[in-house]
């Protein structure tokens, strides 16, 4: 049984079909990467499994059982978490409290607070920053915010919507650092990325999308040979020095 | 691009369809039921008034996006400057010594007290106005109530000019349902005149991002201010024709305050971004309540009157006000206008993927 | 006429505008609402001090929080609920429109006549402190200010609950998608503006001893224009507000000649429009509340 399984799934936005009859899967323990042009879908998908859009048809299911009807609230204290695309850290609230926040379904504040000092210790410059407004923080260290909150909720299943959008590859480094720690914690990981190369350093499997429908699916190794990954981002085949030699015209 | 073949008096026709088909229902309501009976006739007539203070309202609020509550203000002033200048000078020297001499002294027919009605609030709105529309959101709103307390207590105490809680009487009484009627179109074809004119349209820019539609080149403030002219305007005709169908004119009772929030109720109730909002709201908040008014009143059944407690009639109309916006949050039209010619349901679009068209 | 007096006299009225400014600032900050029937929580609670006179006044006071609070949550649930993520004129139509149901409700089972009861007289007398007369009230008025706002701004900034509010403020979504019970808090806010208008009940009804079904507009009217000079969405700033208008009330009160004193209100809210212009943020600025271009 695959830990998320998402089958035909339509979203409907208005007059836009956002996401056209979809089917993917996560494996228990996989990190598996959507790829994907801008308005192709995947930021809807993640939104729709995360609990707040509502899907116009099909189905998706955390270890075999169906999501309909559960709310945000619920699916996060099913292990489901997400890092959206702008972060959304809470501005109002200082760096702690943002982690505190995400343990907002827990209990066990003594177990949280640990959660919260492995976060300083897994991303320091949070730690540095810990009485800090997080409105104040970088870029990079409100991507690190927010993968932190998302992670207080020891989800079983994190998705991550382009954790490298607008990142410094230093920056980004220390992202994907944290994410292949993850990786390797047995977390499953959906991770959505216009940045394929880094996506593919750390997937297991992937999937191209565009315009709201599948285009292919395999290995990074497989989807890497054809070009088809150029062709969904850019929408144009790479031009091949073997087949097409450039030809420049001198006009006189 | 295609260029259709349509005739001039086409054109005309399909850009005064909507607002045309609401002057048809208005105009067939009012003398299908203002004949009916003088109480009926009235309750017409009254209805109409809203109608020309709710599209006042609607003529800023709906292009802006501010909520005003300061529309209030213009009703007062307006028709208290008509009283004035249309009152007989007999009458005035009795009820209202203090007037200086001028306004003692001069009388103007009814036409002429309405056209110093409403010159007198553009030039408020005017006044008022260029330092307001600095503002944007719930500070506009503000400012603006408090633009709307100030000029009503000022009225409501200065007895000398407007005899304030108690009535001023003597206002000839002119209006009835046929000139309500005529006044209800003027006022809807102003406002559906702006609403598709360019300013409207550009000012409905600043009313979905302002920050862009500035960064545009849209005078965003000067939009605004001709908004609220023209709506103080329109808002002054329907505070002219209450007082003139009244026959009086008090401040009693918090009277301009309910009726602040009674004509924003409707515009809201029927659909803020949409002059369809304005008559479908009027018409449906002043139906409830008069069927609410005869419900109190009582009718007779097997010999027993049936009524309504006092006061319950407030309450089964706030209850049909809420009920209306759960159900509808955008208001019962959806900010929609009527399309007379049948909307052409566009199916979703579908996305091709662009894998599917490269060879 | 003494200036500690005149102090004393506009932090009472100050205080009283403050709470109300706060309990309006607490919903507006949580979910955007700008709650005109905050007013009734005021009034249906003097109410119950009026069907529960001549009970001892701890009790009196507890059958009111218990009553107000009940009645703050039901509207949330029943109504607010029903309209989370409407346009905010629709909002603001809907709280209105429960405000004047609530109102006439009231009309018809009081009736529209002011009734009157005698709640804890003894707290209008008179105290003498340092040769200067103050009605005991006044001072009750201004401890119990200071008190609930410290309070709470102690929950807001150091409890779950406080930072979990401020979280629902700024992102609901987000807040959901961490997990927060967003209903959850959002009735915790209403529940503490209860208790705020609560106080503000007690305080009322001591000091003046009557009612009608419609004393609660003209304080959240005024409530709510304390709460926009102050700086909407600033807590502080709500209760900055609602001083500055106590104060300024009082102010007029003691420098306007007699013939001028009915056109007090006037002047309180041109100064407003005044205020607005020149700061149309708030005196204190929120920074999320402008947008950053």
């Amino acid at each position: 049984m695959n830990h998320l399984e998402i089958d035909k799934l339509t979203v409907v936005y208005g007059a836009v079909r956002a996401i056209a009859g979809i089917s993917i899967h996560v494996g228990h323990g996989e990190t598996v990467a959507l790829i994907g042009p801008n308005g192709a879908g995947k930021t809807s998908l993640l939104f729709t499994v995360a609990g707040v859009v509502a899907p116009r048809s099909g189905t998706i299911k955390v270890n075999g059982q169906d999501l309909a009807g559960m709310s945000a609230e619920e699916r996060v204290a099913n292990g489901i978490s997400v890092v959206p695309e702008n972060r959304d850290v809470f501005t109002k609230l200082n760096v702690h409290e943002n982690l505190l926040v995400g343990a907002s379904l827990r209990k066990d504040r003594a177990e949280i607070l640990a959660d919260a000092d492995r976060m300083y210790t897994l991303f320091p410059r949070l730690a540095e920053r810990r009485q800090h407004m997080a409105g104040f923080l970088s870029g990079g260290e409100q991507q690190m915010l927010a993968i932190a909150r998302a992670l207080m909720a020891h989800p079983k299943l994190l998705m991550l919507d382009e954790p490298s959008l607008g990142l410094a590859p230093v920056v980004t480094d220390k992202v994907y650092e944290a994410i292949a720690e993850l990786k390797k914690g047995g977390t499953s990981i959906l991770l959505v990325e216009q940045n394929s190369e880094r996506a593919f350093g750390v997937a297991d499997r992937a999937y191209l999308m565009q315009s709201g429908r599948l285009v292919a699916e395999g290995t990074p190794a497989q989807l890497a040979q054809d070009g088809l990954v150029e062709q969904t981002l850019f929408g144009r085949a790479p031009t091949r020095a073997a087949e097409t030699p450039s030809k420049t015209e001198v006009t006189s | 691009m295609q260029t259709e073949q349509t005739s001039t008096s086409g054109e005309i026709l399909r850009f005064l369809a909507p607002v045309a088909i609401w002057i048809l229902v208005l105009a067939v309501l009012t003398f299908s039921l203002s004949s009916i009976s003088p109480a009926m006739a009235r309750i017409v007539t009254d209805t109409l008034i809203k109608v020309v203070m709710v599209t006042g309202l609607y003529i800023f609020i709906g292009n802006s996006g501010i909520l005003s509550f300061g529309h209030g203000a213009f009703l007062i002033v307006a028709a208290y400057a008509s009283a004035w200048l249309t009152i007989p000078p007999m009458m005035k020297k009795v009820i209202l010594p203090s007037l200086p001499a001028f306004l003692q002294t001069i009388h103007l027919d009814p036409f002429l007290g309405l056209l110093g009605g409403i010159v007198l609030a553009v030039v408020l709105a005017l006044v008022i106005g260029i330092p307001l529309m600095r503002l944007s959101g719930i500070a506009a709103s503000i400012a603006t109530f408090a633009f709307f307390v100030v000029i009503s207590v000022i009225y409501n105490n200065w007895t000398g000019w407007t005899k304030g809680t108690a009535s001023l009487v003597g206002l000839p009484v002119y209006v009835g349902p046929n000139v309500a009627l005529v006044a209800a179109c003027v006022a809807l074809l102003i406002a559906w005149a702006f609403q598709q004119s360019r300013y409207g349209l550009l000012l409905r820019a600043t009313r979905e991002d302002l920050v862009a539609a500035r960064a545009s080149g849209i005078p965003a403030e000067r939009l605004r201010l001709l908004a609220f002219v023209v709506s103080a305007a329109v808002a002054a005709l329907g505070g002219v024709l209450f007082g003139h169908y009244n026959g009086a004119l008090t401040t009693a009772n918090n009277v301009y305050l309910n009726l602040s929030f009674i004509i924003i109720a409707m515009l809201v109730v029927g659909g803020v971004r949409s002059l369809s909002g304005v008559v479908v709201g009027t018409l449906a908040l002043s139906l409830v309540a008069e069927v609410f008014r005869r419900l109190e009143i009582g009718f007779d059944l097997f010999g027993h009157t049936l009524a309504l407690p006092g006061g319950s009639r407030e309450v089964l109309l706030g209850f049909c006000m809420l009920l209306a916006l759960i159900l509808r949050p955008d208001g019962l039209t959806r900010g929609r206008e009527l399309s007379f010619f049948g909307k052409r349901k566009s199916k979703p679009l579908v996305a091709t993927p662009i894998a599917e068209t490269a060879q | 006429m003494n200036a500690l007096q005149m102090v004393i006299d506009a932090a009472s009225v100050g205080g009283l505008y403050a709470l109300t400014a706060l309990g309006l600032g607490l919903i507006f900050g949580v979910i955007g609402l700008v709650n005109f029937a905050y007013g009734e929580y005021i009034m249906v609670g003097a109410y119950v001090l009026l069907l529960t006179a001549g009970m001892y006044w701890p009790f009196a006071i507890l059958a009111v929080l218990i009553f107000v609070i009940l009645f703050a949550l039901a509207s949330d649930w029943l109504v607010f609920r029903q309209v989370r993520r409407a346009p905010p004129e629709t909002l603001m139509i809907v709280s209105f429109g429960l405000s004047f149901m609530i109102q006439h409700f009231y009309v018809v089972l009081f009736g529209s006549l002011t009734r009157t009861v005698n709640f804890l007289p003894d707290i209008n007398r008179s105290i003498e402190i340092g040769g200067l007369r103050v009605a005991g009230v006044s001072l009750l008025q201004i401890a119990a200010t200071i008190i609930l706002t410290a309070a709470l701004a102690l929950v807001i900034n150091y409890t779950k609950i406080g930072y979990q509010m401020r979280a629902v403020s700024e992102n609901p979504r987000m807040a959901r998608l961490v997990g927060v019970n967003s209903n959850r808090i959002i009735a915790a806010a209403f529940a503490i503006s209860a208790i705020l208008a609560v106080t503000v009940t007690v305080l009322f009804v001591a000091q003046t001893g009557s009612m009608t079904p419609f004393f609660g507009v003209s304080l959240t009217m005024i409530g709510f224009v304390a709460t926009v000079i102050g700086g909407l969405g600033s807590l502080p700033g709500c209760a900055l507000g609602g001083f500055l208008v106590g104060a300024l009330t009082t102010l007029l009160q003691m420098m306007l000649p007699s013939d001028l004193q009915p056109f007090r209100e006037a002047f309180v809210f041109a100064a407003v429009i005044i205020v607005l212009l020149v700061r149309p943020q708030g005196l204190i600025a929120v920074r999320s509340a402008w947008e950053r271009v």
